[in-house]
């Protein structure tokens, strides 16, 4: 259902970029933590999947999102990353995080 | 978005003034195209200092900077000899701290690393430029040392060495080719660069290299307040893909020399890389997971950056598996600090063991040698030990090609690693981590991760061949600026590649990483290396640098 639902995807080749919400993801070194500016919601989770949990909890108490499909695009902040290590390799990952809101279930595409 | 949001990579040309990958392309090309300005009778890079090999007692008995340096231009040849220091000083001061101010590093603490690290590197340069350490026998005292004495030692290139000798002997109206002892001693009284040493290393630019990386490793191990200091600055992977750019100008070159050769290269190059990958992942994935029982995605980074291309493709795997990036951390650690290991000991054991197989042995760095940095470097000394060597014995010198080897085959590494990444995160969701809501790689990654630098190197190297191919009576005017640039521009880089790394190097990191640290020595040492080689030389052998000169 998701496949054919997918409200990430013709956006993802149109214009990648652009999703409902973004998402400033980042680790602590126990936790992924994640912040939502445009909402400032702070979430976190030992897990990605935990993560996604925490996310869709919070957004499914907001009216605007109750029981829609979100978009999410989460940007790993690379200053996670030890500056030393950045030299060799600036980026780390990004992903685009479809939250079903009703079904409480997340999907990476 | 917030500040951070500014590090995350977000379009396609997300980065471009925020990482040191884009700023090499930066750095390299400005002045690659500036010294393009021959072209219309512009020198816009001869300012740029080159250094001159000089002898102790000549120096000391009547010193004088001009002994030392000049500047590399013609256009420049009345300025001061520290006037071009100072020029050169100003100029990669400005853009690297420019690079700095766009990367958000601490702008004031890179100026003083970078200012103590620019002066440091010069001084050592200076030293390593000393005739007892770098200088060659000339051909005479190697082929013919009963007439010419065995103790001849050459202060330039040692074809212009023989030159002299030879002109010299012209004018005296002796046989060039058959001179009496009395002949060759008033012919070597004449000759501007050749000189009598009771010793010589006879290392060329290799001593320079090992007295950078010394003294870099005694600060980063012994030193460690001014380590940290110099942190901000010490930037070998920066500097190591600009000198990277200006050696696309070499290949470029090289290719108009010999087509065939530097084809060859390529080609046995990208075969070789695509072999290697096949054979390493597989076993030190499994060795990790089975005899060390390491998680499978400790397994997983560790093989990436051990078989493929160091840190950045530890971190690229990590970023594909969605590993926390503590694990990245960790293994980064251990590859940069084994890089060094493999600087330290490698060049040196493939000179003394395997002689007469100079490109295989840049080969087989290109594949065993993890970080670009570590790599090229290595490739420099390599290149030094095993021309000095080949001359000592036949007094046939060598040119390009050793170097060239172990850089391209890193370049094809390089080039694959967001291929890798892409590839493995496919393969990680299909067969590893089989549960909903996993992981998956959208294309766009290969391209974020991507070696800007490469983007570089090739413009460097297809401009000038297109120079060449296409306005050829442009070659000659082209070629004055390209020399400086390829020259003592790209040397200063490796320079200062030797002394960064070894500032960042702590062995004192390898202690607590126990099992990941054993892992990767038995790997790197008993599996990476020795196939690493066999691959080289099923691709490269018979293959062989070109003549000096060439």
């Amino acid at each position: 259902m998701l496949r054919r639902r997918n409200v990430c995807g013709k956006r993802v080749k149109e214009e990648r970029m652009k999703c409902d919400l973004e998402l400033v993801l980042t680790h602590d070194g126990r936790n992924w933590r994640g912040h939502v500016e445009e909402l400032d919601i702070h979430v976190k989770g030992e897990s990605l999947g935990a993560l996604d949990a925490a996310l869709m909890s919070r957004l499914a108490a907001l009216p605007r999102f109750a029981g829609r499909r979100v978009c999410v695009a989460m940007r790993f902040d690379n200053t996670t990353i030890p500056t030393w290590i950045r030299q060799y390799a600036s980026h780390y990952f990004n992903r685009l995080v479809e939250l079903d809101l009703s079904g409480m279930e997340a999907v990476e595409t | 978005m917030g500040a951070a949001s500014g590090q995350t990579s977000r379009k396609w040309y997300s980065g471009m003034l925020s990482t040191e990958d884009w700023w090499a392309v930066w750095l390299g090309l400005a002045l690659f195209l500036a010294g393009l300005g021959t072209i219309w009778g512009v020198d816009i890079v001869g300012w740029m200092t080159k250094l001159k090999t000089w002898e102790f007692s000549q120096v000391a008995s009547d010193f004088s900077w001009s002994k030392l340096m000049k500047p590399a231009g013609k256009a420049y040849a009345h300025w001061h000899p520290l006037a071009s220091l100072f020029m050169t000083y100003l100029v990669f001061t400005a853009l690297t701290t420019l690079g700095a101010w766009f990367m958000r590093l601490d702008v004031m603490r890179f100026f003083l690393g970078w200012t103590v690290i620019f002066f440091l590197t010069w001084g050592l340069w200076i030293i390593g430029h000393e005739a007892h350490f770098k200088a060659h026998k000339t051909a005479e005292s190697i082929t013919a040392a009963q007439v010419w004495g065995d103790d001849l030692y050459c202060l330039t290139k040692v074809n212009k060495c023989s030159k002299e000798l030879k002109t010299a002997l012209k004018e005296m109206g002796a046989d060039p080719l058959n001179p009496t002892p009395e002949q060759a001693a008033a012919a070597v009284q004449k000759a501007k660069h050749v000189v009598r040493l009771s010793w010589g290393l006879q290392l060329g630019g290799g001593f320079s290299f090992i007295l950078a990386l010394t003294v870099g490793l005694i600060i980063g191990n012994f030193i460690k307040p001014v380590a940290e200091f110099l942190k901000e600055a010490a930037k070998p992977e920066w500097f190591i893909k600009t000198a990277i750019v200006y050696l696309g100008i070499k290949l470029g070159h090289l290719s108009l020399k010999s087509t065939s050769f530097t084809f060859e290269l390529l080609l046995a190059g990208a075969a070789a890389t695509f072999v290697a990958y096949m054979l390493f992942w597989p076993i030190v994935y499994w060795l990790g997971r089975k005899p060390f029982k390491l998680p499978r995605d400790a397994s997983a980074v560790l093989a990436s950056g051990i078989s493929i291309c160091g840190v950045s493709a530890a971190i690229a795997t990590a970023g594909a598996i969605r590993a926390k990036p503590v694990l990245a951390t960790v293994v980064s650690m251990l590859i940069v600090i084994f890089a060094m290991l493999e600087l330290i000991v490698l060049p040196g054991f493939y000179t003394a063991v395997f002689p007469d197989q100079p490109i295989v042995n840049g080969a087989a760095l290109g594949m065993t040698v993890k970080t670009d940095g570590a790599d090229a470097a290595a490739g420099a000394i390599l290149e030094e030990l095993m021309k000095a060597r080949h001359y000592q014995e036949t007094g046939e010198l060598w040119g390009a090609g050793i170097l060239e080897s172990a850089i391209v085959t890193k370049i094809w590494i390089d080039v694959f690693i967001g291929v890798w990444a892409f590839i493995l995160a496919i393969l990680w969701m299909k067969y590893v981590e089989r549960t909903p809501g996993q992981p998956r790689v959208g294309a766009s990654e290969i391209w974020f991760r991507f070696p800007k630098f490469v983007i570089g190197y090739f413009i460097a190297w297809f401009t000038y061949l297109a120079i060449a191919i296409f306005w050829p009576e442009l070659s000659k005017a082209a070629d004055a600026g390209a020399k400086v640039v390829q020259s003592p521009m790209r040397k200063m880089m490796f320079m200062l590649t030797f002394v960064a790394i070894g500032v960042i190097t702590d062995f004192s990191k390898l202690k607590g990483m126990g099992r990941l640290a054993l892992l990767y020595a038995i790997a790197l040492f008993l599996i990476i290396a020795p196939i690493a080689y066999v691959v080289a030389y099923i691709f490269h052998h018979g293959m062989m640098p070109l003549p000096a000169g060439e």
